[in-house]
């Protein structure tokens, strides 16, 4: 319940499976279900810890997930929240 | 003085029991914290029982039941446990594949990695866990699915694999958790299940 974590979802499955390829070199990635509060199209979500948000950033900034397959929210006490 | 209890993410019947020993200690005015319907069903027969009321508030994850009253009740009503708590904890899965289903191969391993990490997000955990097969590549593989798996091991949940899977597999020396294991450790494990499932 006290967990805080970054939570990527994705608009299809293979999007996330794809996104799991390119980020795991790069940082921790845990696949995860889609949160139920959250209405994706696809129920495979990727969890990353706090501590590696900047290396997520980064790789999201250099376009390792392909923009606009994927939304990035910041779960804290089970409430998601998108972050833009 | 409203007293506060916080048994989110507590399985049955623990919120009940609690409430019951502050009202035994001479509690009248109490609020616990729950995050399921069941919950609230059952601190609702207490407070009938105990002659007060309960009233439950949705909140952020769950509810927050006030009981308020004089109290005075004698004998507790019988608990009705959560069944998902229940079925998780008398569960033992037989996994004799590193994927769920037939199909894309590549999505059945997400799946199982989803799968194994939602367990670990459970109140309490299955019985054991049995890797046979190419299962056995799990609990000597991928990061993700190691942690889960130390996670469960951690909570109480046994996991044994089988070692001759492991040999077959040259995977001998790479088992990362869990418990090298044989054909009679595992049809002794599921012999004792109150339920096997196998995925």
């Amino acid at each position: 319940m006290d967990e805080r974590y970054y939570l990527l979802t994705f608009e299809s499955t293979s999007s996330a499976i794809g996104a799991e390829h390119g980020l795991l070199p790069l940082l921790p990635v845990r696949v995860m279900p889609t949160l139920r509060q959250i209405s994706a199209s696809c129920g495979i979500s990727l969890r990353v810890e706090p501590q590696h948000y900047p290396a997520l950033e980064r790789a999201l900034r250099l376009g390792v997930v392909a923009p606009g397959t994927y939304r990035l929210y910041l779960v804290e006490r089970g409430e998601a929240r998108e972050v833009i | 003085m409203t007293v506060k209890i916080d048994a989110l993410g507590k399985a049955c019947p623990t919120p009940v029991i609690l409430a019951k020993q502050a009202i035994d200690g001479g509690v009248r005015d109490l609020t616990i914290s729950v995050d399921n319907d069941m919950a609230v069903q059952n601190l609702s027969r207490l407070a009938q029982s105990q002659h007060m009321t309960a009233q439950a508030v949705p909140i952020s994850g769950g509810f927050d039941v006030h009981i308020t009253g004089e109290g005075g009740g004698e004998t507790a009503p019988e608990t009705v446990c959560c069944p998902a708590a229940e079925h998780t904890e008398d569960c033992t899965f037989f996994i004799g594949k590193d994927h769920i289903g037939e199909g894309d191969g590549e999505l059945g391993r997400s799946l199982m990695k989803m799968f194994l990490y939602t367990l670990t997000q459970r109140a309490e955990p299955p019985r054991a866990l049995l890797f046979m097969n190419s299962g056995v590549r799990l609990p000597a593989g991928e990061a993700q699915i190691v942690e889960s798996l130390q996670a469960l091991e951690k909570k109480g949940c046994e996991i044994l694999v089988c070692g001759t899977c492991l040999n077959f597999y040259n995977l001998a020396g790479e088992l990362k958790v869990g418990t090298v294991s044989n054909m009679y450790d595992i049809v002794e494990r599921m012999d004792a299940a109150a339920k096997v499932v196998t995925v």
